[in-house]
């Protein structure tokens, strides 16, 4: 009888988890999708079983929790201990409000950022044993370089991106795979007052094979779609002099 | 959140801004119906029409494509149900794994599931399997009150023949639960016979009554002693290989390609090659996205057009009288020198679907693209128009847009019935032109 591989999903409601759920379920999963939203974790759930998944359901408002350490050790005696977590949930906010709302500022922050280190560090405690674990935390590009546009939501996801460095750097865990994903603009629902139509726009389908083409390829860094790498290599690599004339 | 978008039809002839909105869940669009009550609504899937049954630029477009959930599924008794917003491409890759295949395919696989209930779209076996109407079991159609009403030929059966084939103006269909055909093999046996003319294809027709999937290329272009000439194929699935489901599309044309590709002298070329190049009769085993979706491997081949777009006819002539109609309609794509390489002829059985305003009738099918040339284009599908209305045929709403107010009515005469369901609820571009209105 094939092993089924347990697969945790923090934030399973986000349109980039559930086609990577999707995408994990052609395999042998067990899959805990986490989240908020009851009615949408149900019909998610139904249509990964469909799909052949074993699902199982957990709600929690993450930020809200304040005591990660003992809702991780729950599911661990539930449910056996993990052999990847992804975590997906986010919010990017209303930037130009946030400049002038201190509690807009403070929920972008904290969901980005806070609240994700707090979890990560739970999951370095409850979550390891003999076996490695793949720890698949969902970033952004925006988090490479301040822009004026989005730089509070920018600065969460950069300082996401230095922890997870720091994560993958930790001599003490060598048995945790660190994965750092950094999708450009997405399809999602979180952009759906954007235009959406333009070339660098990408499904969430593809978001989700570029992380588990990455995550099997023990990528630490996953940019997708892949030219993203080469638009934040040159965005990096501008003066200010320059940079700072653009209007992005 | 509704925001101002530009929509294009396949065809491309129109490209307007519409009131947009794109609800994630079944609950966000009763929501959406009740808080736009006033506004004439329209729900949308993959915009794969060729015509204007997919626009409504006077109203708010709802777009389904984020209800892509599977339901429910069966795998013991092949019963699925699944949201309106999956596409045929995401149901073939879960069931085929289990042994199964949809019961009925068009042309491409791009389609979503709900637009395959509101065009009944057909496939290649018509005359073995009808419709994708005729294997429905059920549909949750979301109605302007908020409801959400599940419709079935023993549920709201006078609603669940409108909602076939009812161009989505009875309501949202948010799920649709139906039967899936049980398979042994992703593979199909292929067979191709060169039709020399029109008559050899009514006479393979014939023969090929053991083949589940027949379709026949015709050169609409070619005069004299090539009239008439074509490549017929017949298919039947395997039994018992191994099954694999397909893969991705991998080729893109880029958006706005700046000329037309397929024009008449170009078509001219390939439909000659094309019939050069098929010379003898062959067999061969293929799989199943080769030979039912040849061309999505082709990603927006629509804009291989260019810029003005391209019409597409496509009608049934009746039985009685498709051999004589079919040469007509063929008579005016090759004097007037309007179509390209794309024409197709296929056999519609005697399957009636219970969709009121279904295409199919027992007869021949000719499907054509004409490329938009402005009025002499414009022209001849209006004789084709004509012609089809003098035999007694009727015209496919989902490829069309030209069709007359008159020859709707006429070719569709229970339209009335869709229309009391209709209200002054849910509209389109295409309704408004064939009925008024709104």
């Amino acid at each position: 009888m094939v092993k089924r591989r347990k697969v945790w999903i923090l934030g399973a409601t986000s349109t980039i988890a559930h086609a990577y759920a999707r995408v994990v379920s052609v395999q042998s999963v067990e899959l805990l999708l986490v989240g908020r939203n009851v009615s949408v974790l149900n019909s998610n759930a139904l249509d990964l079983k469909a799909r052949g998944a074993e699902v199982e359901i957990e709600l929690i408002d993450f930020v809200a929790c304040c005591e990660p350490e003992s809702e991780l050790k729950k599911w661990v005696k539930k449910y056996g201990y993990p052999d990847e977590i992804l975590i997906a949930y986010g919010t990017i906010g209303d930037h130009y409000r946030s400049l002038t709302n201190p509690n807009d500022a403070k929920v972008i922050l904290d969901t980005n950022f806070n609240s994700v280190v707090l979890w990560c560090l739970a999951i370095t405690e409850c979550c390891l044993r003999d076996a490695s674990l793949n720890l698949i935390v969902v970033s952004s590009v925006a988090g490479d370089r301040g822009r004026g546009s989005n730089f509070i939501y920018g600065s969460a996801k950069g300082g996401l991106n230095i922890f997870l460095e720091g994560l993958q750097h930790s001599k003490n865990l060598s048995l945790l795979n660190v994965v750092c994903v950094k999708p450009g603009f997405v399809k999602t629902p979180m952009n759906s007052e954007r235009n959406t139509d333009g070339i660098l726009w990408a499904k969430p389908e593809q978001i989700a094979l570029d992380i588990l083409n990455g995550t099997k390829k023990k990528n630490r860094t996953i940019y997708t779609p892949w030219f993203w790498w080469h638009i934040m290599m040159i965005i990096k690599s501008l003066p200010n002099i320059i940079f700072n004339k653009l209007k992005i | 959140m509704i925001k101002e978008k530009n929509l294009e039809s396949w065809g491309r002839l129109y490209k307007l801004s519409h009131k947009f909105v794109e609800p994630t869940s079944q609950v966000s669009i009763t929501e959406i119906l009740l808080s736009y009550g006033k506004d004439e609504k329209l729900a949308i899937g993959s915009s794969l029409s060729y015509g204007d049954v997919g626009l409504n630029s006077n109203g708010l477009v709802v777009s389904t494509c984020n209800l892509d959930r599977v339901i429910q599924a069966d795998w013991s008794s092949g019963i699925m149900r699944a949201e309106a917003g999956i596409t045929f491409d995401q149901i073939l890759n879960i069931c085929v794994p289990r042994g199964w295949f949809l019961p009925v395919v068009p042309g491409t696989k791009f389609i979503t599931l709900g637009g395959a209930v509101a065009n009944d779209v057909h496939g290649k076996n018509h005359g073995v399997a009808g419709t994708f109407g005729c294997h429905i079991k059920k549909i949750g159609l979301a109605v302007p009150n908020g409801d959400v009403l599940e419709v079935s030929p023993y549920e709201k059966p006078d609603l669940f023949q409108a909602t076939i084939a009812g161009l989505g103006l009875t309501g949202i269909i948010l799920w649709v639960e139906f039967s899936l055909k049980k398979i042994s093999s992703s593979l199909l046996e292929i067979q191709t016979l060169r039709m020399r003319s029109l008559e050899d294809y009514f006479r393979i027709q014939q023969e090929s009554i053991e083949w589940e999937h027949t379709i026949a290329w015709v050169d609409c272009l070619a005069k004299g002693s090539g009239f008439g000439r074509g490549v017929y194929m017949r298919a039947r699935h395997l039994q018992n290989t191994p099954i694999s489901s397909h893969g991705r599309q991998r080729i893109r044309v880029p958006n706005k390609f700046p000329i037309n590709l397929l024009n008449v002298n170009n078509s001219k070329i390939f439909n000659a090659m094309f019939w050069n190049w098929n010379l003898f009769s062959t067999s061969r085993i293929s799989h199943y996205n080769k030979f039912f979706f040849p061309l999505d491997s082709i990603g927006s081949w629509n804009q291989l057009y260019g810029p003005l777009g391209f019409y597409q006819h496509q009608s049934v002539i009746p039985k009685h009288c498709s051999e004589k109609g079919i040469e007509e309609l063929l008579k005016l794509t090759s004097n007037k020198a309007q179509g390209s390489f794309f024409a197709a002829l296929k056999n519609f059985g005697s399957t009636i679907s219970p969709g009121l305003m279904s295409f199919p009738m027992p007869g021949t099918t000719f499907g054509v693209d004409i490329p938009n040339t402005g009025k002499d284009s414009l022209q001849v599908l209006c004789q084709l128009g004509e012609v089809v209305e003098l035999f007694g045929g009727r015209v496919y709403p989902a490829k069309d847009a030209v069709m007359q107010r008159s020859q709707f009515q006429k070719f569709y005469p229970e339209w009335q019935k869709v229309e009391k369901f209709r209200g002054n609820n849910f509209n389109s571009n295409f309704w408004r032109r064939v009925v008024g209105g709104g």
